[in-house]
């Protein structure tokens, strides 16, 4: 996340409140002790955490180390902490799962780009064939393939979108 | 045999044997989601999500990650399974697979 000089500056500023420890520089951040840099993103608000991950990045190796707590015992529960909160803010919420991945990532509206389209045949070809049943039944009316005929789908899908151009 | 895990990536009987010269590193790039990288690394390189997350945390920060140690022939294995993984669905630009270097240890 690049972040504008003067929210780095403005957050730097209350970084260094929460810290006590003056922060002029990211630099300054980075080189805050493990267990500092810990308790920082513990009384942090979630979704300040990117901001803070972004500011941190290419501080090189040494900084995913503190963030990991050194490897220390005492700081484990910190670090623990830390990437589940940080993974919770970042990661697609667990109920996308329970959707079709074909009508989230590939929608109807995106099969006119070709080139797109060819970039996804392995995520396409990834997917069980009752996902991919169901979004070529909706969008198409094509289907059903046969359990493991994910190849063939993408076979009749490609051509249906090569004859519809044409 | 499942493969006992090591800090983040999966270390294999001949590592445990004869201790693999290799180890598999991740390059970070801007086409691929923290989504994309978990994802990835569970599939290719068996990791679980929470160490592939880590993973994703580490590339995003340093530029790279180890995610697999063993022989040359494993990691270019996995190699294979990574850059044929594919663009990443969830942004319009992905139009790949991310990279991973095999390196000496």
């Amino acid at each position: 996340m690049q972040l504008p000089e003067e929210v780095v500056r403005q957050l730097l500023m209350h970084f260094s409140r929460l810290t006590g420890t003056r922060l002029s520089s990211l630099q300054d951040l980075a080189e805050l002790p493990s267990h500092t840099l810990l308790e920082l993103a513990r009384v942090l608000p979630d979704n300040f955490l990117p901001a803070l991950v972004g500011m941190l990045k290419g501080a090189g190796p040494g900084v995913f180390q503190k963030l990991l707590g050194e490897h220390e015992e005492e700081y484990r529960e910190l670090s623990e902490e830390f990437f589940v909160r940080y993974s919770r803010i970042v990661l697609e919420p667990e109920d996308l799962e329970a959707c079709n991945p074909l009508f989230l990532y590939l929608p109807k509206e995106t099969l006119n780009d070709l080139v797109l389209v060819e970039s996804r045949q392995s995520f396409f070809l990834r997917q069980e064939i009752a996902v991919i049943n169901e979004w070529m039944w909706e969008l198409f009316g094509l289907g059903p393939f046969a359990a493991d005929a994910q190849e063939e789908a993408w076979e009749v899908l490609w051509s249906h979108l090569l004859r519809s151009r044409t | 045999m499942n493969e006992p895990e090591s800090e983040f990536g999966v270390q294999t009987m001949e590592e445990t044997q004869v201790s693999p010269q290799w180890k598999l590193l991740l390059l970070d790039d801007d086409d691929h989601t923290y989504d994309y990288v978990v994802e990835m690394l569970v599939h290719c390189c068996s990791l679980s999500k929470e160490s592939a997350f880590r993973c994703a945390v580490e590339v995003d920060l340093c530029g790279e990650t180890t995610v697999f140690y063993g022989t040359h022939d494993e990691c270019k294995r996995r190699q294979g399974k990574i850059h044929g993984y594919g663009a990443d669905p969830r942004l319009l630009r992905s139009r790949g697979s991310m990279t991973a270097d095999i390196r000496a240890r």
